[in-house]
């Protein structure tokens, strides 16, 4: 399935606001092959080092059998991995550290960081459906399961400290 | 437990229940795959993720194998649980869980019974929502089974 596929799969287009954008290639490449004969070549910008370390770990998760856990867990859909990279372009910066990346049994993945006192977890159940947690280690008041749709911003302020 | 029927509904399959095998000291084991190990900075090192033990009542039930079961059937837990593939199991006892269930009415509390798969008749569930705080606090209250080297656990606060 593409990513134009999941895209109307999952939500109708004005329901997208994680703020990636499908249409553009995010590969480290010169695109305008196929463009006339004066276009300039667009350069895309170069990727940030977590996302080639990420994607690889996506794709991976993608091809576990069914049972990895020892009992009966399905693995990560390709939906729900598209989904996760499409969160983390939309909030990660260049310098953000690359997210610890679990499969869960019930079909989704778990991004986390333990960096900087701080322990985040994005649990995403399936695209759309996602909970926040975060602990500080300087006694603020932990985030416990908060649920997140489609606004990731707050994801990102806790971000904003790592990076 | 002689005399005690799984429930199951219309399509056979094993309805959320408690079992009367699974009580009070009687263990329960969780595998630990690979997958499941994270790295931590904040403490220095690899750790076992909250992943491990989260459930949400939408996707099924938390997988686990009834120790007892396992040892009724003159097995051995260590060897039944582990493979090349699952290198390390946590063990915990149903009354350490129930400690964590935040429940306050018994409708509400989390099940924790049987469903015997065909290749794993010690297979059994926890039913319930289980939070990222209350995975931790299962897993602090945990003790390895089979440790997997290099990896730690998370330990009780306060030396509980």
């Amino acid at each position: 399935m593409s990513l134009q596929e999941l895209r109307y799969a999952e939500h109708s287009p004005t329901e997208w606001n994680v703020g990636f954008d499908w249409s553009a290639d995010h590969s480290n490449t010169t695109i305008g092959s196929g463009a006339p004969a004066r276009a300039a070549p667009i350069r895309m910008p170069l990727r940030s080092g977590w996302q080639a370390q990420v994607e690889a770990k996506l794709a991976k998760l993608t091809l576990l059998q069914r049972g990895w856990d020892g009992y009966d867990a399905a693995p990560p859909s390709v939906l729900v991995t598209a989904f996760a990279m499409s969160v983390l372009n939309s909030v990660m910066k260049p310098a953000t550290p690359a997210p610890s990346i679990v499969p869960t049994h019930g079909g989704g993945v778990q991004l986390e960081w333990h960096v900087g006192g701080l322990d985040v977890e994005l649990m995403i159940y399936r695209p759309f459906e996602a909970e926040l947690s975060v602990e500080f280690s300087d006694g603020q008041p932990a985030v416990e399961e908060r649920p997140l749709t489609t606004s990731f911003d707050s994801l990102g302020e806790v971000l904003e400290k790592l990076a | 437990m002689a005399g005690f029927v799984l429930p199951k509904d219309g399509d056979g399959e094993v309805t959320p229940h408690n079992h009367p095998d699974l009580i009070d000291d009687r263990r329960l084991i969780r595998r630990i795959s690979g997958d499941y190990i994270v790295r931590d900075d904040n403490r220095g090192g690899n750790r076992i993720s909250s992943a491990a033990f989260k459930n949400d009542p939408r996707r099924g039930y938390l997988s686990v194998d009834s120790e007892k079961c396992i040892t009724d059937k003159g097995a051995d837990p260590v060897a039944w649980v582990t493979s090349p593939q699952w290198r390390g199991a946590l063990v915990i006892s149903v009354e350490h869980v129930r400690g964590i269930d935040p429940a306050t009415t018994d409708k509400d509390r989390w099940l924790i019974g049987m469903v015997p798969l065909p290749d794993n008749g010690c297979h059994g569930a926890i039913w319930g929502k289980i939070t990222a705080g209350q995975s931790n606090d299962l897993q602090r209250l945990s003790d390895w089974l089979v440790p997997i080297p290099g990896v730690e656990k998370l330990i009780p606060v306060n030396g509980e």
